[in-house]
């Protein structure tokens, strides 16, 4: 899997699920020894910029509570930011992506995880617009 | 004696945190979760995440929880929360044009491009308090969502969508109104090719006058309340300023937060956050103006809000035609900020003895002269 | 998941596994190390360029605005590990929100708390100036509500920044002139305007008239913070502070002739009324100098222990 889109879909996947997988990276010997912390996970806030239709200006909108981390395993470099202030499962999102990088085996597993988390969304997704479809207001255009 | 009486010291303000903490727990309902708060409190939420200028839904349930329901107070609590806090890096310019909508509505036009999509709102709902008890409207919700999820999950199946009722791009991401009025060329072209750097007022004091990223993002974090008592006033109070405008869009959705992937350097999503956006169409009039056509305000802030949008439009456009003339940008830059204006109001409760009793000194050395001549 | 692989590397990683469950780590000070920085520089061009209010990026502080935030955010800014810290609040270091400022300066520091004068560096202070003579080993910081010695003359910001800029006073000295003509006296209380150094015309916080003249030509750095509205200014030592007045209207300072503290029986020291109740019988006068009224008690009841000073 394209290493942004894997970025993209650790961000959003469930909590436990990317705790359980790095736990079990953890597990294997290789992946614990040759585990480096570049950055311990930080909680921090990326201020939103956003262009404005009228003038296409930036402003500030305001600003977004993350926690980003990076790690290398076997010198191969991961990392994650996600949304909130869980520093041990965005430590273990970017464990993940280390791991994809390092371990074509381990990297399937990963790209599991995306695929059921990218899965999950659309399910969502489709879901909401379900709902939302019906507020639409309908005309009768004479035509 | 009276004096030592007066008083406060640490054992009482202490006592008195006690009390407040002890009434989160105490009393015969259960523990308010935030998961409630976020699903049942939802606009009180996003109105604390859009006062506070900070977007986290799980901080701001907390803090209103810790507020004892105070929005300006939760408000507060989480911009301390947020002076502690690094910034990690900027998102990449956001294209608000990239906005899911959850809800669309377009006054301007009966049949817009693009749907009339009413979402989840209550603007048509009559007014009427449930007086019933809550068992019976607790058993009337589970009903409705009985109801609605069978309307729903037939055409889901479990890992595969079903393809008919996807979207089209013209329903979840319509054309904006005031591309259309470009077409028409009805409106005044205000963009800007030299995109200049957005001026950040959480570190330099916003003053007039100031350039329009520091008016936007001070309307942003502003009180709700107090934006929409300055559009109130500028309509029927003495200032004046603005006349009322025709609202193109109304928009609630998501929009992407996107960074830079600090090893690949290409840009990526890692959430998003829900806004509500306002394009509020102008009816030029002025003699310097061009009064072939209109000119549009831009009202954008955090959470599900249309009340604050809608005045942050309308301010924007007022703001950008009076050109400096009137008070009207100190009034958005200075007054609009809920911390601000009710921390200066409540600081009135501590004491104030000293500058009385110099004010008092004052009324007698006015008393003695009067007296004496 | 109970400590986890996961968990123990997260413990490795940030240092501490038990901070994980704790409340954050906090930053000597509060502010972040940027913030701090940033406060610096707006207090070091307050001191070069005396009495002009600076703007600066005023943080949220776990304290309103209008609560002292800026005066906090000053003391954060500057404070060291070498500090001791003394806060009051008109004069009283027991004064409820003198209690909370304290304990935050103090909590977030770790640093050692003082109410005298002569064993303390750091002097927050909201509405007063100590009586003790205070020295170049002092720097006191000053909350300030609203900053702006003019705007009871002119409300457009534009205007008032011009004005500042150009040294135009003009309007200032009418609106005193008319007030001595209407009154008899200048009415102004607390928070009198003054001239510093020849140049700015500041807002003296409010504290009382009795403080003012301590400010001229004095030992001790002064600093000023408005949170709310985003200024530092600064008296430096050394320098000339002067109350707006005219030749032959001489500054008057808060004085009831025959007044004394009940509790030292001062008659030198700024003095709060207070007033008669059905209880206690006639009103009476104390000191507002809480700490130094105490010590002047000590001294009296126990001549031999010569005090703490």
């Amino acid at each position: 899997m394209d290493r942004n889109r894997r970025a993209e879909l650790l961000a959003r996947a469930d909590a436990d699920d990317v705790r359980q997988l790095a736990e079990a990276f953890l597990s294997h010997r290789q992946v614990a020894t040759e585990l480096d912390i570049i950055a311990p996970p930080e909680v921090g806030m990326v201020m939103m910029q956003v262009r404005e239709p009228v003038c296409k200006e930036r402003f500030h909108l305001g600003e977004v509570v993350v926690t980003r981390a990076e790690v290398a395993v076997g010198g191969a470099r991961g990392w994650a930011m996600r949304a909130g202030t869980d520093r041990e499962t965005t430590l273990a999102a970017a464990l993940l992506d280390a791991c994809a990088e390092h371990d074509s085996a381990l990297g399937s597993q990963v790209d599991d995880l995306c695929v059921e988390t990218k899965a999950r969304l659309d399910r969502a997704r489709h879901q909401e617009w379900t709902e939302l479809r019906s507020t639409a207001v309908s005309f009768e255009e004479l035509d | 004696m009276g004096y030592a009486a007066a008083r406060g010291g640490l054992k009482a303000i202490e006592a008195a945190e006690r009390l407040v903490a002890r009434e989160r727990i105490l009393g015969e309902s259960s523990w308010l979760e935030s998961r409630q708060m976020i699903e049942k409190l939802r606009l009180a939420v996003d109105r604390v995440m859009g006062e506070g200028g900070l977007w986290d839904e799980d901080l701001a349930a907390s803090a209103l929880r810790q507020a004892e329901g105070d929005s300006i107070e939760a408000a507060h609590l989480l911009r301390s929360y947020r002076s502690t806090l690094p910034r990690l890096a900027y998102t990449t310019p956001i294209d608000v044009d990239d906005m899911d909508v959850l809800r669309r509505i377009v006054p301007a036009f009966r049949n817009p491009p693009g749907p009339q999509l009413l979402g989840r709102t209550t603007d048509y709902t009559g007014r009427l308090l449930q007086t019933a008890d809550e068992d019976t409207l607790r058993t009337a919700a589970e009903k409705m969502a009985a109801f609605l999820d069978e309307q729903v999950t037939p055409e889901v199946e479990v890992g595969h969508v079903v393809s008919g009722a996807e979207p089209t791009d013209d329903e979840r991401r319509p054309r904006r109104l005031l591309e259309l009025l470009r077409d028409l060329d009805a409106v005044v072209d205000r963009r800007r090719t030299d995109d200049p750097e957005p001026f950040d007022i959480t570190r330099h004091p916003a003053r007039p006058p100031a350039t329009r990223s520091a008016r936007l993002a001070t309307m942003a974090r502003a009180e709700t309340g107090a934006l929409v008592n300055v559009w109130y006033r500028n309509i029927l109070g003495p200032d004046g300023y603005l006349h009322e405008i025709t609202l193109g869009e109304v928009r609630h959705g998501r929009l992407p937060v996107k960074v830079v992937h600090p090893i690949t350097g290409d840009e990526i999503s890692v959430t998003e956050v829900r806004v509500t956006e306002v394009e509020a169409i102008e009816d030029l009039d002025g003699i310097e103006e061009d009064r072939g056509r209109f000119d549009v305000g831009y009202g954008l802030c955090f959470g599900h809000n249309e009340k604050k949008a809608i005045a942050m439009a309308n301010l924007d456009i007022a703001c950008e035609r009076d050109k400096g003339r009137s008070f009207l940008e100190q009034s958005i830059l200075l007054t609009t900020d809920g911390l601000d204006a009710s921390g200066f109001l409540e600081h009135l409760k501590l004491p104030h003895y000293v500058t009385f009793r110099s004010m008092m000194e004052r009324k007698a050395a006015v008393r003695r002269h009067k007296e004496t001549t | 998941m109970s400590t986890s692989l996961l968990q123990q590397v997260l413990g490795e990683a940030i240092g501490d596994d038990e901070s994980l469950f704790d409340e954050p780590e906090v930053n000597f000070g509060l502010l972040d190390e940027y913030s701090k920085r940033e406060i610096r520089r707006a207090i070091l061009t307050a001191v070069a360029v005396p009495g002009y209010q600076v703007p600066f990026g005023s943080r949220e502080m776990p304290v309103a605005r209008g609560w002292g935030s800026g005066g906090l955010q000053v003391s954060l800014a500057i404070v060291g590990p070498d500090d001791v810290v003394k806060v009051i609040d008109q004069g009283d270091d027991e004064g409820v929100n003198a209690v909370n400022l304290r304990r935050l300066i103090v909590s977030s520091t770790g640093i050692p708390e003082s109410t005298t004068p002569e064993d303390s560096t750091l002097i927050q202070t909201r509405h007063r100036i100590p009586e003790d003579p205070l020295d170049e080993r002092h720097v006191l910081v000053l909350q300030v509500p609203v900053p702006e010695p003019l705007r009871g003359v002119e409300r457009d910001m534009r205007e008032l920044a011009r004005m500042h800029a150009e040294a135009d006073y003009a309007r200032m000295w009418v609106s005193l002139y008319e007030d001595k003509v209407r009154n008899g006296v200048i009415t102004r209380t607390t928070g009198y305007p003054c001239l510093v150094d020849g140049r700015y015309v500041i807002a003296t916080t409010p504290i009382p008239r009795w403080d003012v003249p301590r400010l001229h030509q004095s030992r001790f750095l002064s600093l000023f913070g408005a949170g709310r509205e985003k200024r530092i200014y600064a008296v430096p030592p050394h320098t000339d502070v002067e109350p707006l007045t005219f030749e032959d209207v001489p500054f008057e300072v808060e004085v009831t002739p025959g007044a004394t503290c009940r509790t030292c029986g001062s008659s030198e020291s700024f003095l709060v009324e207070v007033p008669a109740s059905r209880v206690d019988g006639g009103g009476h006068w104390v000191c507002s100098d809480s700490d130094w009224c105490r010590r002047r008690r000590e001294r009296r009841d126990h001549p031999s222990n010569g005090g703490d000073s």
